[in-house]
């Protein structure tokens, strides 16, 4: 089955799959660097395939339409958290370090990064595609976020810990490392909060709670990523608490959830 | 006259240098500004892709009225998502097109659980799909290369591609309209993505 979704990059790049293989291959791909770098490089030879149609000049009404359009709609916001998986930048060390954590829980938290990065830039081929660019080419990768590097660093630390809770349809996953001295949390299903209210997320030492980020979604429903903001020492928790928008220096409302560390 | 004051003007000339007239803004500058919500550079920046994007989605979609909507939605989505292209990952005029190509194609396979579409007419109609290019002045060289790479292709990969991107057909249409194995298909479309990738030089 790996096999022949291997052989669906080209098609995948031409955007001739439905949307059922997509979605497979796409989860396939994302595990596989290969697969990825393959994706990459057809999906940008596929983009200059448009260079080879003939230029047609559209009617003055679509630009009207167009520009008319614009004005009601809102940009969205830029992108604030992980947008790729980490990979290639990943030495043979660090990846020989991430077999040292459980197989399983590795996987999961790439699958939610990936379905994250997906949800990120909601532009299925170009984002995978892309996503594999800044994987796998060593110049791209360059420009990796910083809050992905931070991911990384917790999750290939040999001390890395994955905690997931599960709670009304949401599941959240901490992951936290003593030795990165950093905690990472990624929840998909939390309900949409109104615009004035937002995720807060807390490092608590004992009853001493510190404001570490808030938790947002890059778009609605998309799953939520942030690498908590300051150090672990002597933190026993990372909790979550609901906000204001702008989030508060101390919590003003019980946790919806709490992980011990 | 004359002499005195091209002196000055020679001696001004690190200062001039400084404020002559910037290149003409790139997609990448346009696109920039667009992100901060840029209404003009938005309009310059339909200026110079729309062509190019409504040829594609003319070309996938082929109804004029439907490519008109579809050429529509893709630029909202340009302005949409204009917060998110980022240069380090490729072109802007790549980024769009390749967002064009997804909805045109995407317009085309809904219209077809329609209408069916007639899968031999569309053989007929790919076939000699780069006969009929009239390159613009700016993507003349861009599509010479793609003509001249598409053309080291073996005929079988030519045609399952062209019947893939420009027909907008998924691999398994491909397979039934030529009458080969869906394993055929993809082989021979990955076959000839990695020969053109590796003809166009496509890192």
């Amino acid at each position: 089955m790996d096999e022949q979704l291997h052989l669906l990059t080209g098609a995948y790049a031409l955007n001739a799959v439905d949307d059922v293989e997509r979605a497979a291959f796409e989860r396939h791909a994302l595990e596989s660097e290969s697969t990825l770098e393959e994706v990459r490089s057809l999906s940008e030879t596929a983009a200059l395939l448009a260079y080879g149609t003939e230029a047609v000049q559209p009617p003055a009404r679509v630009k009207d339409n167009v520009m008319a359009a614009i004005r009601n709609t809102r940009q969205l916001p830029a992108p604030a958290v992980v947008r790729d998986l980490p990979a290639t930048g990943t030495s043979a060390r660090s990846r020989a370090r991430r077999r040292a954590l459980p197989a399983g829980a590795v996987r999961a938290l790439a699958a939610a990064a990936a379905v994250l990065l997906l949800a990120v830039a909601g532009l299925g081929g170009w984002v995978l595609g892309q996503a594999a660019q800044q994987r796998q080419l060593q110049q791209q990768l360059a420009a990796a976020s910083r809050e992905q590097a931070a991911m990384m660093q917790i999750i290939s630390a040999k001390d890395a810990r994955l905690a997931t809770q599960r709670m009304d349809g949401a599941v959240v996953t901490v992951a936290y490392s003593g030795s990165a001295d950093q905690a990472a949390v990624m929840a998909h299903g939390l309900p949409q909060l109104p615009e004035d209210k937002g995720y807060e997320l807390w490092i608590i030492s004992g009853d001493d709670a510190v404001p570490a980020g808030m938790l947002t979604a890059p778009a609605a429903d998309a799953p939520r990523m942030k690498v908590l903001e300051g150090g672990l020492a002597g933190a026993t928790h990372v909790g979550i608490t609901i906000e204001p928008a702008a989030g508060s220096a101390k919590p003003t409302s019980p946790p919806i959830m709490l992980q011990e560390l | 006259m004359a002499g005195g004051h091209e002196n000055v003007e020679h001696m001004r000339l690190p200062w001039l240098r400084a404020v002559a007239p910037a290149p003409p803004p790139t997609h990448e500058d346009l696109i920039r500004r667009v992100a901060l919500g840029d209404e003009a550079a938005f309009e310059a920046l339909y200026d110079a892709v729309s062509p190019t994007v409504f040829g594609l989605v003319r070309r996938i979609v082929r109804d004029p009225a439907q490519s008109e909507e579809v050429t529509q939605e893709i630029f909202v989505e340009v302005w949409q998502q204009a917060t998110r292209f980022d240069a380090d990952r490729g072109r802007a005029l790549s980024w769009i097109l390749v967002m064009a190509h997804r909805r045109a194609v995407d317009r085309v396979r809904a219209s077809q659980a329609s209408t069916e579409r007639d899968l031999r007419q569309g053989i007929k109609e790919y076939q000699d799909s780069y006969d009929d290019v009239q390159e613009s002045v700016e993507t003349k060289l861009e599509a010479e290369r793609v003509l001249k790479a598409m053309e080291s292709l073996t005929a079988a990969q030519q045609e399952a591609i062209r019947l893939a991107y420009y027909g907008g057909y998924t691999h398994q249409e491909v397979a039934n309209l030529l009458r080969v194995p869906v394993g055929t298909v993809k082989t021979r479309i990955r076959d000839g993505m990695i020969r053109l990738r590796d003809k166009l030089g496509v890192a």
